[in-house]
Order: C-alpha cells, then structure tokens, then sequence
C-alpha cells in the first residue's frame, strides 16, 4: 500500500486559506474597529488613547445628529418607496402573460448598473436650467424646481434615484412571494366576494409578509451605508441637507485623516441598523400562518 | 356572462400592459439618453432625444485623453484576481464543509456564516489601516484583499454541493483518489450552475464597487472604471457632457452583457441571498 494517511484532514486545509483571510480581514477589524474608535491617530506610528473622547465629540457635533437624521430619512424613503412601487410592478407582472420576460429583464436594467452611472445620469436629469426634468416640466406648464440645490427637496431627490435603480430588482423578488401563495386562497376571497382591493389587503399581503420582511432587510441594509449618491451628485449639500452619516464617515476619515473620530461613527451607523432591525422585529414579530 | 368576465379582463390586461411600458421607458430612458448624448458632439445639457450626427469622437477621446483604457485594465484585474480566488475558495470550503466528516466542522460553518453579519462600514476603516500598513494602497492586491473570499458564495457552494450525492465520491475514493482529486475531477464539474452564479455576483459587485476603491486608490492612473468615471465628472461636469456619457456607457457595457448573458443564474440566486448586484 502505497496510500499514507495524511496528518491533517483535508477538511481543515480547505477552509483554512478561507479561516486565515477571515482573521485578517473580518474578525480582527471588528476588534480592532473598537480600539481605533478609541485612539487618535495622526500617522500609522502615532496613536494616542484619548478613551471616549470621540464619542463625546460626537454627541456635541451638530453635523453628526443632521446626517444621522439624514440617513435615517434615507433609509426609510427607500423602504416605504421600494415596498410600495416594487408590489404594484409585481402585482402588473404577474396579471400578464405575455412578455414577462422581457419586462423583467427591463426593469432589471438600472439594478445592473453602477451606482456612479446612476448618480451621473440623475444629476444631469435633475440640471435646473437644461434639465430633462424642468423641460418636461416647463413644457407642461408646471413650475421648475431645483432638485438638486434646494435644501428642503435634495433628499428626497436622491432618494427616488435609489428607489429607481432598485424597484425593478425587488419587484421580482416580490413576483417569486406571489407566485408561490396558492391559488386557492384567491378563489376563496372570490366567492366570498371581495373586490381587487379587499383582496389585496386580506389576502395577498398577509401572505406575503416573509417576502416583505426579505425586502427590509435588505433595502435596509442597502441604504443606512449610502454614500456614493449623496458623494457624487450633491457633496452632501446644500448646508448639509444630503450628507449621509456614511459620507460624514468618509470625509472625516479619509479626507480630514481623523479615523478614530470616524470610526467612533461607524458604531453610530451599527445603532442605527440596529435600531431598524429592532423595529422590523416588533413590526413583524407575530408569526407568519399559512 | 362569462364573454364579459373576458372582455373586462382584457381592458384591465391593456391597462397593465399601458403602465408596465410607461415604467420600462421610465427604467431604460436614462440609459438611452446616455447613449445618444455619448455619441454626439456636445458641450450643451440637453440636445434632444435623437441624435442628429452620430460620432464616435467621445468614444475615441475617452481612449486618447484620459486614462480610461488604464482604468479599464485595473477593473478587469480587480475582477478577475476576486472572481478567481472566490471560486477556488469557496468550492474547496463548500467541499469540506458539505461533504467531508471531521471534528468542528459544525462550528467552522457557524464562524464563516457569522461574518455574514458583520456590516462593511464597520471595518473599513481598520481594513484601511490595515492595507496602508501593508503599503498595498493603490495597488490591485489592496484592492482585491478583503475581497478573495465572502462567505456567502461559501453558502452558495456548499448548498448546491449538499444536494449532489455521495456515493460519487465513494466511487471516486474505491478508485484512489485524494479529497481534492475528488473535488476537482468529479464534484466541480457538476457544480456549473452554482460557478455561474459565483462569477456573476462577484463580477457584478466588484466592478461597480465604489467605496472601497475611493479610499485605497488615489492614484488616478490606479483607479477602477467607477472612481475614473466619478472623477472625471467631478472635475469637467458640464463641460464635457459626451465624453462622460461615453465613459458611462463603457463601464455600463460590462456589467449588462453578464447580466442579459446570465440572467437565469441571478435571478435565482438573489432570491436565495440577495445580494446586490
């Protein structure tokens, strides 16, 4: 027998190059994300402990609280918007029979696309003077609007680009939830004689609370980081008005180098996550019947 | 009675069908309007919806005038290097977490699921020092590191491999071969769909990755496609509208063809995980 029985299982060799990148890059920063939040950090040799004192900076940093405000009101934005359109684009999806397939794939489009292209495109739909948007607008006698420049309405400007590049995704997620609820249910509420609407809400959204619960969780997920939109169309102004706890992160950390303060942030973003997986959780904690 | 119930189902269907075109040309118009400013000469924002002189003068400027071509080849390094090493990770990991026996195992599966969990913001930062401290910063390794290896496509890989049976591998062990014979001669080869669907996701993530690359790269011959792209608007804007929009439609090129390519892969697979693609 030429056959040796190696030392090690091989199970343990083919995880291992995986195990070691994990302690290298997950677990380690996440302990070390910590202590950095602790420090202040002036050149890679230069650490000093300054204990909480970013954290106290943060409280009395009015800026902070405006993006934490900012990205909270993404966020929801981006929730409420993707549940709502992303159902009524399934609930069409799903009444057609011919050329779902192409539909959806068209839907899908702007989901592929990079986030940079997406905030390119939006911006120049969005130019006050030249503008598609004030064309259209103009050309129907409505009033223009500065989406971009006008504190109050930059938000919500950037977050239906959000809305926009991911509705399309979702509501195949949303297509696959109604597509799996048996057709029994639906025949039920017709003899009991239900409009499209009563239907709607006694029938389809119940059933399709595990597909909305998926869709939090991710939209949420997706959107309490948002950077790139507000750091690409609108540098996180007008006063303030767009910036985002993430591109406050950025631009302490890696355009005023002050890491501990902005990794002290990043701890304020994981509260918010966790504040809106702690709402989820109540929102939908009674148990899903079928 | 029932030619009614027809007739209003057909009136609703034309309507559905109505709002379903409204919203494509909602989803596609931007992306048209790229492409037709991208081949027009223009300094102006909008110069209406069909093109009046078609030219690829952006097109060649982007190659000539800026370092698009650069920023090509680093994205496409910075794809390949995470693809690549996903793949090869994932598939020896799915392995032994699926079909092999040994001690822990449950608990090395429980420790690669958990940093599913983990939020990326939260160590990006010590990712950064990390890297700087390596003096890997704009470098396509400082790049790809944290990158090589995300533990869903472990997941995905070990589901699939869960559902190909064992006595494969039984057969594959009576004829001598080593675990990894067996996993690269008999088990990988059955694992198409699930390899597709892992080139996919990485691809598309990776190449429209935008955070990571802003912070590591500052070297403007360094960067990827979409921190050239957004540069480049940030700094000529208005004044170049067509060759930005050319640029735009290249880094949009890539990430369409895999996507109309491999359609069937992702839709499945982001049901399963939803990630972003």
């Amino acid at each position: 027998m030429r056959y040796k029985r190696p030392k090690i299982p091989s199970g343990y060799l083919f995880v291992l190059p995986t195990l070691i990148l994990f302690c290298v890059f997950l677990y380690g920063p996440v302990c070390f994300a910590f202590f950095v939040s602790l420090s202040s950090i002036q050149t890679l040799q230069h650490w000093n402990f300054v204990g909480l004192r970013n954290f106290e900076e943060m409280i009395s940093d009015a800026v902070f609280w405006v993006s934490l405000r900012n990205t909270i009101v993404l966020a929801a934005i981006n929730i409420v918007g993707i549940l709502t359109i992303s159902l009524f684009i399934a609930l069409g999806f799903n009444r057609i029979l011919r050329g779902r397939g192409v539909f959806q794939t068209v839907y899908y489009v702007p989901a592929v696309a990079s986030i940079v292209v997406a905030a390119i495109l939006w911006s120049w739909i969005y130019f006050p003077q030249y503008g598609i948007l004030n064309i259209v607008f103009g050309a129907l006698r409505l009033p223009t609007i500065d989406w971009l420049g006008d504190p109050s309405i930059a938000l919500y400007s950037l977050a239906w680009v959000s809305v926009w590049k991911d509705m399309g995704l979702f509501s195949i997620v949303y297509l696959a939830g109604l597509q799996a609820i048996p057709e029994p249910f639906y025949d039920a509420a017709k003899i009991d004689g239900a409009n499209s609407w009563q239907t709607l809400r006694s029938v389809t959204l119940p059933l399709l609370k595990p597909t909305i619960m998926f869709i939090v969780v991710m939209v949420a997920s997706w959107a309490i980081p948002e950077i790139a939109l507000p750091y690409q169309m609108t540098h996180g102004g007008p006063v303030y008005s767009t910036t985002t706890l993430m591109l406050y992160i950025f631009l302490h950390g890696f355009q005023a180098w002050r890491l501990g303060y902005a990794s002290a942030m990043s701890f304020a973003l994981v509260a918010i996550a966790l504040i809106f997986a702690y709402i989820q959780w109540r929102v939908f904690k009674t148990e899903i019947l079928y | 009675m029932k030619s009614i119930h027809i007739k209003g189902h057909r009136i609703t269907a034309t309507g559905t069908y109505g709002l379903l075109i409204l919203g494509a040309v909602l989803m596609l118009f931007p992306f048209y309007w790229m492409v037709v400013t991208s081949l027009q000469f223009t300094h102006s924002y909008f110069t209406g919806l069909v093109p009046s002189e078609v030219t690829l003068y952006n097109y060649l400027t982007a190659f000539k005038a800026t370092s698009f071509s650069l920023w090509l080849v680093n994205t496409m390094l910075y794809c390949a290097i995470t693809i690549l090493s996903n793949l090869v990770l994932a598939l020896l990991a799915g392995y032994a977490l699926s079909r092999l026996r040994f001690r822990g195992r449950d608990r090395l599966v429980f420790l690669i699921v958990i940093t599913m969990l983990i939020p990326g913001f939260l160590v990006l930062i010590p990712q950064y020092l990390l890297i700087l401290y390596l003096g890997l910063t704009n470098s396509v390794l400082g790049l790809s590191a944290p990158y090589l290896i995300d533990a869903f496509n472990i997941f995905l890989v070990r589901q699939y491999m869960l559902s190909i049976p064992k006595d494969l591998d039984d057969a594959g062990r009576v004829d001598g071969c080593s675990e990894f014979q067996i996993l690269t001669k008999i088990i990988a080869p059955l694992c198409k769909p699930v390899i597709m669907l892992v080139t996919t996701f990485t691809f598309l993530v990776r190449w429209n990755d935008f955070l990571w690359p802003l912070i590591v790269v500052t070297n403007s011959d360094r960067y990827v496609l979409t921190i050239g792209l957004s540069s480049l608007d940030t700094a000529r804007g208005a004044s170049d509208m067509g060759l930005i929009m050319a640029i735009a439609t290249l880094c949009f090129i890539g990430p369409l063809l895999v996507f109309v390519l491999f359609q069937r892969y992702l839709v499945k697979g982001m049901l399963l995980t939803g990630i972003k693609a």
